[in-house]
């Protein structure tokens, strides 16, 4: 196992370095930098640009340097948690990023909670009771969900909350509250509030993973080892859990790897439309404004979760699941 | 009696492993000045590949002994395992991502365990096979069962479990 470990996360370092490589570069590739977005709208509005400022700011923000300088400062900040200095707010990206964070990592959570909590039963009893009313009821719940759009989804919750019951469900708290310091009245707040998206972002991946536990759930009963197991008198619960449903979890383990990077982007279109507190609407904008360094962050964060999950779900899988090797030789 | 090691050429591979960790561990330690993030991640970094690269080193040094009745490893220390005191067999694969041919396709590990002793071997030690072999055939006469994957993964390196107790090691009733 320790060679396995050594070997995956050697693997991890060369990833996250041409990852970093190839975000910074993307974040350069646009023609031009914050700098000289800034003085084509100071022109546009007619004011003069005071060139000492500009030159000042840039040699302030390194972006006279080499390219390859300017990654290995960057570099060396990100390792020392300086995720650099957003232009357009004109605030470290660190304080930029301030709450949204802990609301998205929030948003996730429950998110992820809300999608096994429900899949996992369901997806067993639609396997187990295939093709019975129940399990019709969640192959209609699941394919609703897999084909209403999160975002419309919103919208609708939105509509007719106002219209049946003259709320108003968008932002993750009340309006007195945001902004304020935390105290419990603004706690109990958000979980008022965290529902509706939570219910909105995880209707689809619930649905997918019903669908998913299901098939592998279906696929493992229908093997010899559980009608021998049933042949045996083994009771029938025990048949289901003791390996059917071992083998079925590997793709929860294995959505490990997808569910963090949410943890960053937080399901940006729903935030938009619902006007959440989240990272995602403000990498949109980082995106827009070209503010490299914020919309750089996010987008290494990102990728180094993606990275992380999957060495994560890798390990865990090796735990969990014995492998078998099917053909061919393993190296020696 | 049978002696096998570790052949050299299969070590290359975690020694450069466990170098290439410990650079980029201390590299970064020596170049970021120092915060606790920065000390946790890649200080772990570096305690992970140093012990890696210790334990590649002693499998440098290691020698495995085998005998119809026990299987002895002299390395840093001496253990001795005797074939009736195996209670405990698994055998798995680690795969790898990606096409097979770059990585290679992955290694296996055995583990036995019994008296308080345990041994791991890797498929890159010599005569591996032969040691699993005997393992799966003492498992099999001291009255315990396989795991389902450990049984497969015999078969994949051509040894038929079921057909351990068979002809080939008839149990010793004489």
């Amino acid at each position: 196992m320790l060679s396995y470990f050594a070997r995956r996360l050697l693997v991890m370092i060369p990833t996250l370095l041409v990852i970093s490589l190839v975000v910074f570069f993307i974040i350069q590739l646009p023609p031009g930098d914050y700098l000289e977005t800034l003085i084509a709208e100071e022109q546009a509005r007619g004011e003069t640009v005071d060139q000492e400022r500009i030159a000042f700011l840039r040699e302030q923000y390194g972006l006279d340097k080499p390219m390859i300088e300017q990654y290995w400062i960057w570099l060396l900040g990100l390792l020392q948690g300086d995720l650099g200095y957003s232009f357009e707010f004109e605030l470290p990206v660190v304080e930029v990023i301030g709450d949204r964070f802990w609301f998205t990592v929030v948003l996730a959570l429950a998110t992820t909670l809300f999608t096994y909590i429900l899949s996992f039963p369901i997806g067993i009893y639609s396997a187990v009771r295939q093709y019975s009313v129940g399990d019709y009821a969640a192959t209609f719940v699941g394919y609703f969900g897999l084909a209403m759009p999160n975002f419309l989804f919103a919208l609708v919750l939105l509509y007719y909350a106002n219209v049946w019951f003259g709320l108003s469900i968008g932002g993750l708290m009340d309006p007195q509250y945001i902004g304020a310091p935390w105290t419990v009245d603004k706690v109990i707040s958000v979980i008022n509030h965290l529902w509706i998206p939570m219910l909105v972002i995880g209707t689809s991946g619930t649905a997918a993973m019903i669908r998913r536990l299901r098939a592998n759930m279906l696929d493992e009963l229908q093997r010899q080892y559980v009608i021998t197991a049933r042949a045996k008198g083994l009771s029938p619960m025990k048949i289901i859990l003791k390996y059917p449903l071992r083998l079925a979890l590997n793709p929860f383990i294995a959505d490990i790897g997808m569910i963090l990077p949410q943890v960053v982007s937080g399901a940006a279109l729903v935030s938009v439309v619902m006007d959440l507190p989240t990272n995602g609407p403000l990498l949109l904008r980082s995106l827009q404004s070209q503010d490299m360094y914020l919309a750089g962050a996010f987008l290494m964060f990102e990728a180094t979760l993606v990275v992380i999950g999957v060495f994560i779900s890798d390990i865990l899988l090796a735990m969990l699941d014995p492998r078998i090797r099917l053909g061919g030789a393993s190296s020696k | 009696m049978i002696v096998l090691r570790y052949p050299s050429r299969a070590l290359v591979g975690d020694y450069l492993r466990s170098g290439a960790g410990l650079v980029v561990g201390l590299g970064v330690l020596i170049v970021v000045p120092p915060n606790i993030p920065v000390v946790v991640i890649f200080g772990g970094i570096a305690v992970l590949f140093g012990v890696f690269g210790l334990r590649t080193l002693q499998r440098q040094k290691l020698e495995v002994a085998l005998t119809e009745n026990e299987i002895a490893c002299r390395g840093l220390g001496t253990k001795v395992l005797a074939w009736s005191d195996l209670d405990f067999m698994r055998l798995r694969y680690f795969g790898r991502r990606g096409k097979r041919g770059v990585f290679g396709a992955g290694f296996m590990e055995l583990k036995l365990k019994g008296a308080g002793t345990a041994f791991t071997f890797e498929s890159s030690l010599e005569g591996f096979e032969k040691v699993a072999e005997m393992a799966a055939r003492s498992y099999k006469n001291n009255g315990l069962s396989l795991d389902p994957a450990t049984a497969s993964n015999l078969i994949d390196l051509g040894i038929d479990s079921d057909a351990a107790v068979g002809c080939d090691s008839p149990p010793n009733v004489l």
